[in-house]
């Protein structure tokens, strides 16, 4: 059972992944992931310091405004302050890191909060963590009905936006000129991701999340020919990685997170050297 | 019609077109024409609503552009998008049947049959499975335009459709748009080629980052208009006229603006 609730979480974190990390792999923004999950920290602990709790949903709106804001700072530097995507990545998710950092240091005698958890992530926690409230929602772990919360947001904004995001990903200038804002899709995409970092982060740590997000799709995009196969190689990756990373991290005793996320590495190894001419002569770039 | 008022744009604080001012008659095939950095790109951007003007304004049928946007198809040049893109070519052309409020993950079986239509019109029907990074640089530009044909716009923008583009995709563009005008449609084409130029449109915009002329070809393409805009050999500018005499096209069918 507890293999199960762990499995649970991790693949669903996957299957949010594997859309998310799609989705920004193709915009050129995948590292954008890199500076949403550096940038949880200032809200995390704020979060923490209102609510005394390390998953409740105070917490995870506070991390997760706080993942969201970097993006749009970012966007916006480059936007209107005609700043390289690149440098305003870098300087963006820095500062809040280091934010996050003296905020834990100076505040954190009474936060349960380490370097260590928060770089690392404690997914054999997981089935250990309930909501407490003596009500149904005691059935599952909290981080794991996070997870399905945010799962279900994604499924459902894929579902009636396919065809948005499908244009947008591709032709963001066509998108405006069939009249949708790409500005509009992009945060959209955007706040998801950042709801799926601060959730996933809680048993992944800021890294791992990283990883989470950009390697499926990166092994996916090196494969596929066709949009939907991108979609499906991703969740596939993703799923297969959690569920061999988890197993072998069982049988040689090694971190869970961790192990999952370099088999997914690996996968992506395998792929780029076996399908390394697929993808030869990709040296376009769009504006942000 | 298409009124272009006292137009002045750029991009940041360079300006590259200024006081642009004519109005032209719909149904007509608009060429915008003049040398590198003429401001073309950038009158037909402004066209489209992608750049917002210092001063002026533009209006389509008699509406500002941002009334009228869903009107207009574009096909853009064909480096503005990633061809390693994993997408078959059957649904980039679907995404021209793209409408914003449209819920749900699939296309309805009309807009499949639309698409279908439009990739056998630009002769890309066999292609319709290909990666869209398999195709050659005409074929791409092939199926950027069945994109926009399916959109059933009024009016068709194009940037330099025929820019790197082989002489077989060249023609059947060409018999695409003329299809295209005459179900009394309009197009603006952004075009390079003065040679082409002096038989496929019926009406030209000149521009040297200032406007030289603009009106129906007979009274746009004149040596001393030419001479303004291009400042250069007049001998092979003076050929083109010549042959321009030959082949006067349907120009005495339209009115004048």
């Amino acid at each position: 059972m507890m293999t199960f609730l762990i499995l649970a979480t991790a693949g669903l974190l996957a299957f949010q992944a594997a859309l998310g990390g799609s989705f920004l792999l193709l915009r050129r923004s995948a590292m954008l992931t890199d500076a949403m999950a550096h940038s949880v920290l200032p809200g995390l602990v704020i979060g923490y310091l209102f609510s005394g709790s390390r998953s409740g949903p105070e917490v995870i709106l506070f991390a997760a405004a706080s993942s969201f804001s970097s993006a749009y700072l970012i966007d916006y530097l480059n936007k209107f302050a005609g700043i390289w995507f690149e440098a305003s990545t870098g300087f963006v998710f820095t500062s809040l890191f280091a934010i996050g950092i003296v905020l834990i240091t100076t505040l954190g005698g009474n936060v349960d909060l380490d370097a260590d958890c928060v770089l690392y992530g404690e997914l054999l926690y997981v089935p250990f963590r309930y909501s407490s409230t003596h009500s149904w929602y005691d059935a599952l772990p909290l981080p794991l009905w996070n997870q399905i919360w945010v799962g279900l947001a994604w499924a459902l904004f894929l579902f009636f936006r396919w065809k948005q995001l499908k244009t947008w990903a591709f032709d963001a200038e066509f998108c405006r000129h069939a009249g949708i804002s790409d500005h509009v899709i992009r945060r959209l995409v955007l706040a998801l991701t950042s709801m799926s970092i601060v959730v996933g982060f809680d048993a992944f740590g800021a890294i791992l999340v990283v990883g989470f997000f950009i390697l499926p799709a990166a092994t996916a995009w090196l494969i596929s020919r066709t949009w939907h196969a991108m979609i499906l190689i991703s969740l596939l990756v993703g799923l297969g990685s959690t569920g061999l990373g988890y197993s072998l991290a069982l049988f040689f005793d090694w971190e869970p997170g961790p192990s999952i996320v370099s088999v997914a590495g690996l996968f992506f190894l395998g792929a780029a050297i076996a399908f390394r001419q697929n993808r030869a002569n990709s040296t376009f770039r769009p504006t942000h | 019609m298409i009124e272009v008022h006292n137009l002045t744009a750029g991009y940041g604080k360079r300006t590259a077109l200024w006081n642009i001012d004519f109005s032209i008659h719909f149904p007509a095939f608009i060429g915008i024409i003049g040398p590198n950095g003429s401001g073309k790109s950038t009158l037909l951007k402004t066209i489209l609503g992608e750049l917002i003007p210092f001063t002026g304004s533009i209006s389509l049928f008699g509406k500002p552009i941002s009334e009228v946007k869903h009107r207009l198809a574009y096909v853009p040049q064909i480096n503005s998008v990633d061809w390693n893109f994993p997408i078959r070519v059957m649904d980039v052309v679907l995404m021209g049947r793209f409408r914003p409020n449209s819920w749900g993950p699939f296309y309805s079986k009309s807009d499949r049959e639309k698409a279908a239509f439009y990739l056998n019109a630009v002769g890309m029907s066999e292609f319709s499975k290909r990666q869209i990074g398999e195709l050659s640089g005409g074929q791409r530009q092939r199926v950027f335009l069945a994109r926009a044909l399916a959109r059933e716009a009024d009016v068709l923008l194009l940037d330099e459709p025929l820019a790197g583009v082989d002489a077989g995709s060249g023609e059947r563009i060409l018999s695409v748009l003329s299809d295209y005008q005459q179900q009394g449609r309009s197009i603006v084409m952004v075009h390079h080629d003065l040679l082409t130029a002096s038989t496929l449109f019926d009406h030209l915009v000149l521009m040297q980052t200032r406007l030289v002329a603009a009106g129906p070809i007979q009274q746009v393409f004149t040596l001393s208009n030419l001479q303004t805009a291009y400042g250069t050999d007049v001998s092979i500018l003076s050929d083109m006229i010549h042959k321009l005499g030959q082949t006067p096209g349907n120009l005495s069918d339209h009115p004048k603006p």
